[in-house]
């Protein structure tokens, strides 16, 4: 193996890719949903192209070190998000002081009540069906929220496999998550107002 | 009796809930406006990013065969180049 691979070492795996599977059958299953996958983690489609061409030899290079334990969905979308996160250049997994933490505390007094509540519910909810306002939302979050965003909401993955495939723990997804939401809203809302992203 | 900031954060970071706090949970949002209106947003905007990616990933069954042929033939090519595998 010539090629640091993050979580691969990590993942225990529940369910073995069989000696004999044949790597045709996994190409044809899996390359379109790993295509999606990179297309919602905001590569054009050339560059999405290339990634999973990457992917695959990469997989090629891992394979002979499989234990055997877990899903091979979990076990390439661990290899995109790596790939992904490469290309992006590294983004750290948790920030201790990310800006939207502040912002959603400033909705509230110190007895946790609102004093900032959600506006203009009308406005934002025609905002958010708004593909140009919601677009540019998503491509303002940092690459670890919207890889998290997407995988759950969007892609339907369970928590316990989004933290095989990120690489970190319940705890740290359930944040990154909260921030993610909190920030694609906040951006949705002050879209609405017609004011400018955070 | 979670605050309002509570089920903020309950609402965003999807933890997973004992059945006493899903009551409560429940129970707020169905008292407390702001709240409510919060969650109907996260559920909104939800629904308007499964619409984006579902524009933004459309991609033919064509672009998809053509790449899955020419990831093959590259695999192909790379395991001829190494006798080993």
């Amino acid at each position: 193996m010539t090629e640091k691979v993050g979580t691969i070492s990590a993942v225990s795996w529940e369910q073995a890719v069989s000696a004999d599977s044949s790597i045709e059958e996994l190409v044809h299953a899996y390359t379109e949903p790993l295509l999606k996958g990179a297309l919602a983690l905001g590569f054009p489609l050339d560059e999405a192209k290339d990634l999973i061409q990457t992917l695959w030899l990469t997989f090629m290079e891992v394979r002979a070190t499989f234990q055997g334990r877990s899903h091979i969905r979990t076990f390439l979308f661990g290899i995109l998000y790596n790939k992904a996160k490469e290309k992006r250049r590294y983004d750290p997994k948790l920030v201790a002081d990310d800006k939207i933490e502040d912002l959603v505390n400033s909705y509230f007094d110190e007895r946790g009540r609102w004093i900032k509540p959600p506006k203009d519910p009308e406005r934002f909810l025609q905002a958010s069906q708004t593909m140009r306002i919601i677009e540019d939302c998503i491509d303002a979050l940092p690459f670890n929220q919207r890889t998290a965003f997407c995988l759950r909401e969007i892609d339907d993955h369970g928590s316990d496999d989004i933290c095989k495939i990120m690489d970190i723990t319940g705890a740290n997804l359930g944040v990154i998550l909260f921030r993610a939401k909190a920030r694609l809203r906040e951006c949705i809302e002050r879209k609405a107002q017609g004011k400018e992203n955070i | 009796m979670l605050s309002c900031k509570e089920v903020v954060r309950i609402l965003g970071s999807g933890e997973p809930l004992g059945l006493k706090r899903k009551l409560m949970l429940n129970l707020h949002l169905s008292m407390c406006k702001h709240c409510g209106t919060y969650a109907r947003q996260l559920k909104a905007m939800k629904n308007g990013f499964i619409k984006l990616f579902q524009q933004k990933t459309s991609t033919s069954q064509q672009d998809i065969h053509d790449l899955e042929a020419q990831v093959l033939r590259t695999l192909n090519q790379t395991t001829k180049d190494t006798p080993s595998e």
